[in-house]
């Protein structure tokens, strides 16, 4: 890393334990809260001096980079700071103490994220309080200190630092405060930086917009539910404490719907339900403290919001309210990403287990079958094969040789060894059943720890492997029978966490299979009466998009205004996630491959670059052998919409979007299909706003057999041609 | 009440007690319908006599046949043998239903394009492909399985003065253990011309060799022999991926799945003794399976089975044209359908019933058709109720080359009809006319 880079990082680190007071990583964001932290100077140096200290620590003692980068270890040194220099006049002992006490807050920061990581929760600002408690209250015993007496004069301290016009504008701000609810709101914002001001709170107000419309939207719930049960109980909000403790209803607010949570009509519920608990909380804290002298600072919400979290992982349903598993840095993205990656690929990265058969079988019996598929057992399948008359066998099914599948052959589901075998079990008559071994001749496969696939009923001196044995996908293991509980032939197929006859099911998504002869899943969970078979794989397809990290992409534009190249490479970050990076045009494109799609799941970068519109083109393309097969899915709209639609959008995002970004993709083969010329992908996006079109694009992708591509992006008459790779 | 119907009287001979080796008496069932239909309607309507296609019968031949297949094997094609039936609709059924054209000259390779197949899902066989056919398959992308030596010389020399790319397969002969040994097309085994050939084919940087193909026969009763066929491409193919690290596309087995017709001489009737897809079926894939390709090499599985498929689905009804007693006192029916349009009576005994009810008494006869020919006899012996001059009858499993192979001689060839999936009838072939026979036919000036 260079030097410039480290200080980049550096200036980042300090900048975001700014924002990261508003749960943001946005280090834009965080300029016009430094901004406001200088309001009071006083308050400003000390908490700069906290921060830095904190974050020069935190890198000399070599804690992890990016948790500094991100800001995590400033923020809550920062807090303290601000109110060491809110309290004290900043004489040399307090810049000596804002020193001492920023590092202290880092070494409690660093406890507190042992103690609480392993229990998966944030520490909040739990350093903050108990450090500036300890601060405070060591503040009274040492000389050299003296109280901060500008607070009290806004306008002397405003007049210092912007002159007449800053002066006017405060008044004006004031002079346009229409009641007494939003002059507390603002006050209560501006007092998260230590400014019990009108004026530093209508700053972070219009900045916490900027940054986020979700963010900006649920403080304002919190803090009006907050004011709203407070004139319930009878009391008014601003004399509790002579500081302003609104805050903690504002961040617990946007801590719970937006931050931990996913955006969502559930998330502002919960927003709303937390808000008269924090109160309580407030109201029993202040009591409780006081012998102490102690003030609440942001204890109520930060002790309210960790028993919340925790609490609420005990659900057993978690429903719609879901916690935000990967964190984005705004609730706008989190909700996104969410509304994209989680319904596009909700079990990805799971064990590729497929169909224990050849050709196309039909469910007689699904998960929570009607019939046995009951409590613990009921996440299994029963299949088996029918003519175009839904008949399962030929004459008149009186014997198990009339029934379709009694007898053909099962394949291993995935690699596996074989950890049970049973055979010898005879196989019932028509319409009987063995009660005693009711899962017949079976076959049990470990595939991995913890997933074992159970297939039973299998056909008396079948099975073909023994313990021990090592299987792979595809092999032949046995043969459709009817033995235990089995009044007519077929197979029972089920996935379990441990390896014996009888283990409870686990409920596992299959990977891949064709539903009814159209349509391609993935991981997903077939049901009764649907017919199912597996899908076959194009080898140039695989070839094409099995984009290996270090591979390069040469690429030659042709537009009407001449040609121009550009190159692209392959890279895998340390999560071990595959993204296409253009040098050129400083753009990523993060891609998804698993050998039935090609997907791309995230861009970041150029919105002009031909990387952005093969992303858009390329967003889901299928890679099996089915022609004239369309497949469609929904792009992330802050992907896809400009800015200014998106302002507006996120603001009704939680509860509806109305943007709504589609690419439906055709897939032709030219050639023959076993020695395939090219394949061709025609994509067409649109974009609807409350269901009306308002954009379509049209891009054009050719995969030659040898292995080079064309891309043709039909706006802009744009060609571009890749090299073979 | 409806009137009785007259017969004429016969004389059968009284065996009481225990059935003879040859059973109880024969019984036929007359057969009112096809496809929920009146064969009395349609005859009346579309003539006599009249060759009638079952569009459900040949969708339920290919389900079951790909069930058969694609229950025990991960990819199967099939490739509907032209020649079999080369109808234009009954083609495009079998292509509706995803099956590729296996074609066998360069007539019915122009069938299979204007049928709509894409080149590419062509197979080309056959032991007489010229130049010029060769090289329009080659531009299309087909695949061109080898017979001889000589064509691939000819192959060869095409693709080098054109600079094309060959996708070929061979077609492979061998011992299979049955008679009569088919080894006049393709090229031998066991004398190691086919790897031969394949070795010279790997080696032109002309031709792609994308498969392996076998036709054992035809009527084949044993599904043995198709075993040992499988296992000897599979071989074939496992040391071809060994010399050369090429593994090849598919093996085709060709076709030769018997029907359920009798087979003329046959003892037991066809019925009984053929055997069904699925022991086909099993014993071709359990072959592969079990050969030493890895299985994720398999090679897809092309089947150009035809008469199998469209045999049972073609009907051919005709009319009692006359009765008369032989020297020997046999009783002889003629009838309008002869070996003109029912070639396929030289091998087969051919199931005949009444379209309408009789009195179940049956007679030994023999049946001729109208021809003035002394061969033109399809059914020489049979037992066979006393039907009248101008009676109906039902002849079954006539779909397979019988229009193709159907001969125009003295009279006009009649209509064919097509009952599809929703039981409409469709004419698919009018009936020819006198201008259809003579309209190529041209006379010199001085004959005018």
């Amino acid at each position: 890393m260079t030097k410039t880079e480290t200080l980049s990082d550096f200036t980042k680190g300090v900048l975001r334990s700014y924002s990261q007071i508003f749960f943001s990583d946005n280090y834009w964001f965080a300029i016009p809260l430094v901004l406001v932290s200088f309001l009071d100077i006083s308050a400003g140096l000390a908490g700069l001096l906290s921060v830095l200290t904190a974050n020069i620590a935190a890198s000399i003692l070599k804690f992890d980079k990016l948790t500094t980068a991100k800001g995590f270890y400033g923020f809550n040194s920062l807090l303290v700071g601000l109110g060491l220099g809110y309290f004290y006049e900043l004489t040399i002992v307090i810049v000596v103490i804002a020193i001492i006490a920023g590092f202290l807050t880092l070494l409690i920061t660093i406890a507190f994220q042992g103690i609480l990581g392993k229990y998966y929760l944030p520490y909040l600002s739990i350093p903050f309080v108990l450090s500036l408690w300890i601060v405070l209250s060591a503040g009274g015993m040492l000389n050299g200190t003296e109280d901060n007496q500008s607070g009290v004069y806004i306008l002397n301290k405003l007049f210092i630092i912007g002159g007449h016009p800053l002066v006017t504008l405060h008044q004006w701000i004031v002079g346009k405060m229409p009641s007494n609810f939003i002059n507390s709101y603002f006050l209560s914002l501006g007092a998260i930086f230590f400014q019990y001001n009108v004026f530093a709170g209508f700053v972070v107000a219009i900045a916490l917009l900027l940054y986020s419309r979700i963010a900006f939207t649920l403080s304002l719930l919190g803090y009006s539910v907050a004011w709203l049960a407070y004139s319930f109980f009878g009391t008014d909000m601003t004399l509790i404490g002579y500081s302003y403790i609104g805050y903690n209803f504002i961040l617990g607010a946007i801590a719970v719907g937006g931050y931990f949570y996913i955006p969502s009509r559930q998330s502002y519920f919960w927003a709303f339900a937390i808000t008269p608990i924090t109160a309580l909380v407030s109201a029993g804290l202040f009591v409780l403290l006081k012998p102490f002298n102690l003030s609440l600072l942001s204890l109520p919400f930060n002790l309210v919001l960790l028993t919340f979290i925790y609490s609420l992982r005990f659900r057993t349903v978690h429903g719609k309210f879901r916690e935000v598993l990967i964190q984005e840095g705004t609730p706008e993205r989190n909700l996104y990403s969410y509304q994209s990656f989680t319904q596009r690929f909700p079990n990805f990265g799971w064990l590729q287990i497929k169909l224990p058969f050849l050709g196309e079988w039909y469910i007689s019996q699904g998960q929570n079958g009607d019939d046995t598929h009951k409590g613990e057992w009921s996440d299994a399948w029963d299949f088996v094969i029918v003519n175009s008359e839904s008949s399962q066998f030929t004459d008149d099914g009186n014997f198990s040789n009339d029934y379709y599948c009694f007898g053909q052959s099962i394949i291993a589901p995935a690699d596996g060894t074989i950890v049970i075998a049973e055979d010898g079990i005879e196989d019932n008559k028509i319409g009987d059943v063995n009660t005693v071994k009711n899962w017949g001749n079976t076959i049990i496969i470990k595939h991995a720890e913890g997933l074992y696939s159970k297939l039973c009923h299998l056909q008396k001196g079948s099975i073909q492997v023994k313990v021990g044995d090592n299987v792979i996908y595809g092999q032949i293991i046995g043969k459709v029978g009817n033995s235990g509980r089995s009044p007519y032939p077929h197979l029972h197929f089920q996935l379990q966490a441990t390896p014996y006859i009888g283990s409870k099911t686990l409920r596992y998504p299959l990977f891949v299979y064709m539903e009814d002869g159209k349509e391609i899943r993935t991981y997903s969970y077939p049901s009764k009466g649907s017919r199912i078979k597996s899908v076959d794989e194009n080898s140039l397809l695989k070839k094409a998009f099995n984009l290996m990290p270090g591979t390069k992409l040469n690429w030659t534009i042709r537009t009407l205004n001449g040609s121009e190249k550009v190159t692209w490479e392959v890279l895998t970050n340390s999560y071990n996630n595959s993204y296409i990076h253009c040098q050129a045009t400083k753009s990523s494109a993060w891609f998804k491959y698993d050998g039935v799609n090609f997907c791309f799941t995230h861009f970041e970068g150029d919105r002009k670059s031909l990387l952005y519109a093969f992303y858009l083109a390329a967003f889901k393309v299928p890679l099996v052998n089915t022609d004239s097969y369309i497949s469609t899915d929904y792009l992330p709209v802050n992907h896809t919409y400009n800015r200014w639609r998106l302002f507006l959008h996120d603001f009704t995002s939680p509860f509806f979007m109305y943007l709504k970004a589609s690419v439906e993709v055709k897939m032709i083969t030219i050639g023959s299909e076993f020695d395939p010329d090219r394949v061709e992908y025609s994509s067409k996006l649109s974009g609807r706003s409350f269901n009306r079109l308002i954009w379509t694009k049209n891009y054009h992708l050719v995969v030659n057999s040898d292995n080079s591509l064309r891309f043709i992006n039909q706006q802009s008459d744009l060609e571009a041609l890749c090299e073979p790779y | 009440m409806a009137k009785l119907i007259f017969e004429r009287p016969t004389i059968t001979r009284l065996t009481p007690g225990v059935p003879s080796k040859h059973g109880v008496g024969t019984a036929i069932a007359p057969m009112p319908l096809i496809e929920g239909i009146k064969v009395d309607d349609l005859m009346d309507k579309y003539g006599s006599p009249l060759s009638i296609f079952s569009e459900r019968t040949i969708q339920k031949g290919m389900e079951d046949i790909k069930r058969a297949f694609s229950i025990r094997y991960p990819k199967v094609q099939m490739a509907w043998s032209y020649k079999t039936n080369y109808m234009d609709a009954i083609c495009r059924i079998f292509h509706k239903e995803g099956s590729w054209a296996e074609v066998v000259s360069g007539f019915e390779y122009e069938k299979a394009l204007r049928n709509g197949v894409r080149g590419e899902n062509i197979i080309f066989n056959g032991p007489a492909k010229n130049a010029a056919e060769l090289e329009k398959a080659v531009r299309n992308g087909s695949f061109i399985h080898i017979d001889h030596l000589d064509e691939l010389y000819l192959l060869s020399d095409v693709c080098h003065r054109q600079n094309l790319e060959a996708r070929v397969a061979v077609r492979v002969n061998m011992d299979i253990g049955i008679y009569p040994k088919w080894d006049r097309f393709g090229l031998n085994y066991e004398n190691g011309e086919a790897w031969d050939v394949i070795n010279r084919i790997m080696i032109n940087p002309k031709m792609k060799l994308m498969g392996l193909h076998t036709h054992i026969g035809t009527y084949i009763m044993s599904t043995d022999a198709y075993r040992i066929a499988a296992t000897k491409l599979a071989d074939l193919a496992c040391n071809i991926a060994q010399k050369f690290d090429h593994y090849i596309s598919y093996i085709d087995m060709g076709g030769g799945f018997a029907s359920k017709n009798t087979l003329r001489g046959a003892f037991l009737s066809g019925e009984d003794t053929t055997p069904s897809f699925d022991e086909y079926a099993e014993a071709i894939t359990s072959a592969i399976i079990n050969s030493q390709i890895k299985p994720d090499k398999l090679p897809t599985l092309i089947l150009e089975t035809g008469r199998a498929l469209i045999d049972n689905a073609g009907f051919t009804t005709g009319s009692v044209i006359a009765n008369k007693r032989l020297s020997d006192s046999r009783r002889a029916t003629i009838v309008d359908v002869g070996v003109n349009l029912l070639f396929t009576s030289f091998w087969y005994d051919h199931k005949i019933h009444p379209v309408n009810s009789h009195s179940g008494l049956v007679e030994e006869t023999t049946i001729y058709g109208p021809l003035c020919m002394n061969i033109d006899v399809i059914r020489p012996s049979l037992m066979f109720p006393a039907l009248k001059s101008g009676d109906r009858f039902v002849i079954t499993r006539t779909g397979a080359y019988n229009t193709t192979q159907w001969m125009q001689f003295i009279t006009y060839r009649p209509n064919v009809i097509l009952i599809d999936h929703n039981r409409e009838v469709h004419v698919i072939r009018k009936g020819e006319t006198l201008e259809d026979i003579s309209h190529n036919e041209e006379i010199p000036e001085y004959l005018k």
